[in-house]
């Protein structure tokens, strides 16, 4: 399979695991909100297949930069120097656009500020996990 | 009184940020889908808000002498709006503000020029590739506004630290217990040719006493009956602050490895330390410098049996820089020294090291110890009886030391430290030169101890320097005194003389 099939077909993966998470949520299943959302994220960041464990975003995010740059025959973090004119990494933008994601598919409140200071799976899927099924969930919708 | 060692430089984080409010793409942004959304941007901001927090978190807070503000963020849209409640934002904490620290994460240097002249607070930006930073720096300075930036946060931490030392001589207020005038003294004619440019160019002031109405509130319970002001109530000591001193003085004595002076010389130097910090506290001063042979050709130092030597090294043990012979440039270097080296200094004669080169001992040595130098011709002698016990850190164990007489006849406590123990340890000296232009810098190791054992202001410390002859030629423009503090801060020196103005010279 070329590898932008391989991408697109993680992105179908990955949006299966949405409607998990969804269905978690309905349910009242946290452990399983988690679950689907770690696979929504190491699918996105097509690092399903070496993740494991691994509950930090800035380290599945870099896994994610050098993993498609090898795939690309490029080398390692040397393609992606980082330099954008907002100041910010590649590193933080793959989070903040998965982040985005999240909160736009699963309908949630995220607060930038907040969101700043996540730095795990789990705290982010608590925050939208709360939000969603929390009394009160604050909405920006 | 505010001691100047506990005197924090009060640090404004600001960070500016940039939201678009439409999607588009163009030159000065790229993306797709989200990434060109106002959402995407305000948590991108976010992000850079926290990381530059934490940055300053880790590398800023941790500094004592630093008191880290809360950051202020000020974020645009891309209309650009040079508007007054923005600037009004970054001027939020600007009365309480010494320094602002920012960090650049939109373009907004048209924003930062109003602001930084309607502050005139120095400006240090963070650290950053990004080339935002000299395009600020370059804007602002080309304006006249002062403003830095470093490569590293340990650099940005050195230069607040210099600033610090700014504050601090603009908190000095130097007691000047006189007798001739306000800067003239017989034995150190090298002192500041004019205190006002002094005041004008480093922001220290100055607050003066006459020494008989010193030495006459020496005198214990005679608060109301002092000769030079008659029925007025003097600092003269209570009979509590009297058990106090007491006390204070068998400590002294307890705590010294040898004391050869009666109990009774010992309390009379005491009480000097004692009431010279009441006046401290009286005149609101943090400095103190008193005259000495012009003291001491009234007889009345031999008639009340003291000298000031114990009162500047108790003083100079706790951070308040106090200096001999009313010579005042070293109680202003004596300051930049505790404030950018962090400990206690010392200070006294400073002489080339030319007549002795085997044995090098340039002053008396009746109970001294011969000592064998390395190298004589580049090795000077820095002596006074000003020795303190805390030359290694304020809060640092208190080393041994001992309490000899500076006179023949008994009186005149001088508390004396054996600077053998430290040889090869790093010192940094510096003096501001008579007409206040100058600041002379040097640094060295010590390389071993004079007249510990000797009477009279023999005490001295010699510091091998680079260049002996260099160091000489050098020093002829500032004078006698060279203090010295431990540790190496020369360049934070050479930085603070170039923030204040003087013209620099180094050995």
């Amino acid at each position: 399979m070329a590898l932008i099939d391989e991408i697109k077909h993680s992105h179908e993966l990955a949006d299966a695991s949405m409607e998990r998470m969804k269905a978690c949520a309905a349910g009242g299943d946290r452990n399983g909100f988690y679950s689907a959302m770690h696979d929504f994220i190491c699918l996105r960041f097509f690092i399903a297949d070496i993740a494991g464990n691994e509950d930090n975003l800035e380290r599945l995010s870099e896994m994610g930069i050098k993993h498609i740059f090898g795939l690309t025959g490029g080398s390692g973090l040397g393609g992606d120097v980082s330099l954008k004119c907002t100041g910010s990494s590649s590193v933080k933008e793959k989070i903040i656009l998965v982040e985005l994601l999240l909160k736009k598919q699963l309908g949630a409140y995220l607060d930038p500020f907040k969101a700043a200071y996540i730095e795990t799976v789990s705290e982010l899927a608590d925050m939208l996990y709360d939000n969603l099924c929390g009394g009160g969930a604050q909405t920006d919708q | 009184m505010k001691n100047l060692k506990d005197l924090k430089l009060n640090v404004k984080p600001i960070i500016t940020t940039l939201h678009h409010e439409y999607v588009f793409e163009g030159p000065c942004r790229t993306g797709s889908g989200e990434q060109l959304t106002k959402e995407y941007d305000l948590m991108r901001s976010a992000a850079i808000v926290k990381e530059i927090n934490e940055t300053i978190d880790k590398n800023l807070r941790p500094i004592e002498t630093l008191n880290i503000l809360e950051t202020t963020v000020v974020d645009r849209n891309e209309e650009f709006r040079v508007a007054d409640s923005l600037i009004d934002q970054l001027m939020v904490d600007d009365a309480k503000t010494d320094v602002y620290i920012i960090y650049l994460a939109s373009r907004c240097t048209d924003l930062l020029i109003p602001f930084a002249q309607k502050s005139g607070k120095p400006i240090v930006l963070l650290p950053s590739y990004h080339p935002l930073q000299m395009i600020c720096a370059g804007s602002l300075n080309g304006r006249g506004i002062k403003v830095n930036a470093f490569l590293t946060y340990e650099d940005t931490a050195a230069y607040l630290d210099v600033l610090r030392a700014q504050k601090v001589l603009k908190n000095l207020r130097v007691l000047c217990v006189n007798r001739f005038g306000d800067t003239r003294s017989p034995s150190g004619v090298d002192n500041f040719v004019s205190l006002e440019k002094v005041s004008e160019k480093l922001g220290v002031n100055f607050s003066y006493m006459n020494i008989h109405e010193y030495l006459d509130a020496m005198h214990p319970l005679d608060s109301g009956k002092n000769y030079t002001t008659p029925g007025k109530a003097g600092l003269n000591p209570t009979a509590e602050e009297m058990a106090e001193i007491e006390k204070l003085a068998d400590e002294l004595i307890a705590g010294a490895d040898e004391c050869t002076m009666t109990r009774d010389d010992v309390i009379k130097s005491t009480i000097c330390y004692y009431v010279t910090n009441k006046m401290l506290d009286e005149f609101e001063c943090n400095g103190f410098c008193a005259i000495c042979p012009d003291a001491c050709a009234t007889r009345r130092l031999n008639q009340e049996r003291i000298t000031f030597c114990m009162t500047h090294s108790l003083n100079n043990s706790r951070g308040v820089a106090s200096a001999c012979e009313y010579d005042i440039p070293a109680v202003v270097s004596k300051t930049i020294l505790q404030a950018l080296g962090h400990k206690p200094s010392y200070m006294g004669n400073t002489t080339m090291n030319t007549f002795f080169e085997d044995a090098s001992i340039g002053v008396g040595t009746k109970h001294g110890v011969e000592f064998k130098l390395d190298d004589p011709k580049n090795t000077i002698l820095t002596w006074h009886a000003v020795t303190n016990n805390r030359m290694h850190g304020y809060d640092a164990p208190a080393e041994p030391y001992i309490l000899h007489p500076f006179t023949a006849s008994g009186f005149g406590a001088t508390l004396r430290y054996d600077f053998t123990r430290d040889i090869g340890q790093e010192v940094t000296m510096c003096r501001i030169d008579p007409s206040c232009s100058k600041i002379f810098v040097a640094r060295g190791t010590v390389a071993g101890c004079v007249g510990y054992k000797d009477d009279s202001c023999s005490i001295g410390v010699y510091v091998k320097v680079a260049n002996g002859k260099d160091f000489f030629s050098k020093q002829l423009m500032f004078g006698n005194h060279i203090p010295l503090v431990y540790g190496d801060c020369f360049d934070k020196i050479c930085d603070l003389g170039k923030v204040l103005g003087l013209e620099v010279i180094t050995a």
